[in-house]
């Protein structure tokens, strides 16, 4: 297992600094990414201006609460965004498609893996900064006491929401296995994390249901959030880590039976 | 003019060869509306608001119904100009008897002619999921609401155009591309409607082209602009599509200049 930890680590540095040097030629296009983060986030803040002129409360939560779980799931996106997104996305747009998934299945590790950390974008880590910052700032001006027992709860449960949203994401890239060419499939994540920069309650109760059970979206933000701004609750910290298990497993799982689909460039 | 035709039918054909992908992508694009039917209804009710600025509840979801419809318009993602500059592809059409501006136009009008009419269906889903929030137009507006997403169509056209020229001189321009087409379509009004914008920012907003991509199609919609005020954005989305073609012809005829054929 350490084995194996250590061979991972290795790798990853090896993809991140390839990614290093690949960045560092296009300063021009980092700078354009990054401005595009900012751009996001000041529309954002525009748009919850909007909602809080007109309510002062959003199911409950108020305006710097909001714009903590919106930042969070930002957080949570860049963050995949930087390190496993693009080579996910490959696996559906082309790794399959042109047979180049050959290079990564004959290789001594872990196929999936090493799928999803071949492409890291390092620029989109940059992001992570302002985030971090407007979370921080959202946290202060909250109004609400944050003790240092949330604080621990939250800090647990958003490393269990990274491993999540991974699983979620490999999870729907998969049927590009069977499929010839499903590059929309890469839109999905981009979309369904729209249900997490939100509180729960504000959509229906069969919806609230389904995101959390089914496709556990709404569990990868909100139930740190809500564990940072009130009371942990055991059951919250108990169901996130078995849901990030079972997702684990369904992915692998799924992953196995996609592999045995594959038949090189003719697929 | 037959070749045109054969071309665009050539398009359209490409559009259908990969049907999952689509048929998934459809299915897709109708979450942004549920998330803000769900969200907008929570405001209105927890704020106990009949109105924002002319806007009832009701405006507001057909708002939203209205504006998931026109993304299948959108443009940016159909342009291939750039990628085909870049890339050193685009020698293959221009050894080819015909005008780059307007098969790449084609290949856009194909393209999105096909989503748009494929994702019908899914409006009529959506509308009979949520009709009680959902108004539709008089036959008259309705008529100027086509024609005038048809004209901002064009003028949306005609702005990508430009930054794919400039790959041309300053290389791939994808990260430029997207980024002044998120900056166009917030401006255009596609996340909310404008007239939420308070103040001066709201001003500003009304001042610029892209309002008319989303916010005043969908204002002529809801019966909320009279005649003369339609007239008046018909001539001013023409006059900024001129414009816009104008600097495209310009940046594109510089740009050829340094083409070499040779690609990344």
């Amino acid at each position: 297992m350490i084995k194996t930890i250590k061979k991972f680590f290795r790798i990853n540095n090896i993809l991140f600094k390839n990614a290093y040097i690949r960045d560092s030629k296009i300063p021009g296009f980092v700078f354009t990414s990054v401005i595009n983060q900012l751009l996001d986030i000041s529309i954002s803040l525009i748009f919850f201006d909007i909602i809080f002129a007109n309510t002062k409360t959003l199911a409950g939560w108020n305006f710097y609460q909001v714009l903590f779980l919106y930042s969070f799931t930002k957080f949570i996106a860049s963050f995949h965004s930087a390190w496993t997104k693009k080579g996910i996305n490959s696996v559906a747009r082309e790794y399959i498609r042109l047979g180049d998934y050959d290079f990564y299945a004959t290789k001594p590790f872990d196929s999936m893996t090493l799928t999803s950390i071949s492409k890291p974008r390092l620029y989109s880590f940059i992001a992570l900064i302002f985030e971090i910052g407007l979370m921080i700032y959202s946290a202060v001006r909250s109004g609400i006491n944050i003790g240092f027992i949330n604080i621990f709860w939250f800090i647990f449960l958003l490393i269990f929401s990274l491993i999540l949203f991974y699983f979620l994401s490999i999870i729907t890239i998969i049927p590009a296995f069977w499929v010839t060419k499903l590059t929309a499939i890469t839109d999905f994540m981009n979309r369904m994390i729209q249900f997490a920069k939100y509180p729960s309650r504000v959509f229906p109760i069969f919806l609230r249901i389904s995101l959390s059970t089914i496709f556990p979206i709404i569990v990868v933000a909100y139930f740190p959030v809500e564990t940072l701004f009130y009371p942990p609750k055991v059951g919250y910290i108990v169901y996130m880590v078995l849901v990030t298990f079972f997702f684990g497993w369904i992915a692998r799982f799924l992953w196995r039976l996609g592999e045995k689909n594959y038949s090189s460039a003719s697929s | 003019m037959k070749k045109y035709w054969t071309y665009f039918i050539t398009t359209l054909k490409l559009n259908t060869a990969y049907k999952a992908d689509f048929l998934l992508s459809l299915f897709i694009d109708t979450i942004f509306f549920f998330i803000s039917f769900a969200l907008w209804k929570v405001i209105y009710k927890e704020g106990s608001i009949d109105m924002i600025s002319s806007y009832s509840l009701r405006d507001t979801i057909t708002y939203f119904f209205v504006t998931s419809i026109l993304f299948r318009l959108e443009v940016s993602g159909s342009i291939y100009l750039g990628w085909q500059i870049w890339s050193g592809y685009f020698t293959n059409d221009l050894i080819k008897p015909w005008s780059i501006t307007v098969i790449s136009i084609l290949d856009t009008i194909g393209e999105k002619f096909f989503v748009f009419s494929l994702y019908i269906p899914v409006s009529v889903v959506i509308y009979i999921s949520a009709h009680d929030y959902i108004s539709l137009p008089q036959l008259p507006n309705f008529l100027m609401f086509v024609i005038t997403v048809m004209l901002a169509f064009f003028m949306l056209i005609a702005f990508n155009l430009i930054f794919h020229a400039m790959t041309f001189r300053f290389g791939d321009q994808d990260a430029n591309i997207e980024l002044f087409n998120y900056t166009a379509l917030f401006l255009a009004g596609s996340f909310f409607p404008l007239a939420f914008l308070p103040g001066n920012l709201g001003v500003i907003f009304r001042l610029l082209p892209f309002k008319n991509i989303f916010f005043v199609p969908i204002e002529i919609f809801l019966g909320k602009m009279n005649p003369d005020q339609i007239y008046r954005s018909w001539f001013e989305i023409i006059v900024w599509t001129i414009i816009f073609y104008c600097i495209y012809r310009i940046v594109y005829k510089k740009g050829i200049r340094l083409y070499t054929g040779t690609g990344r």
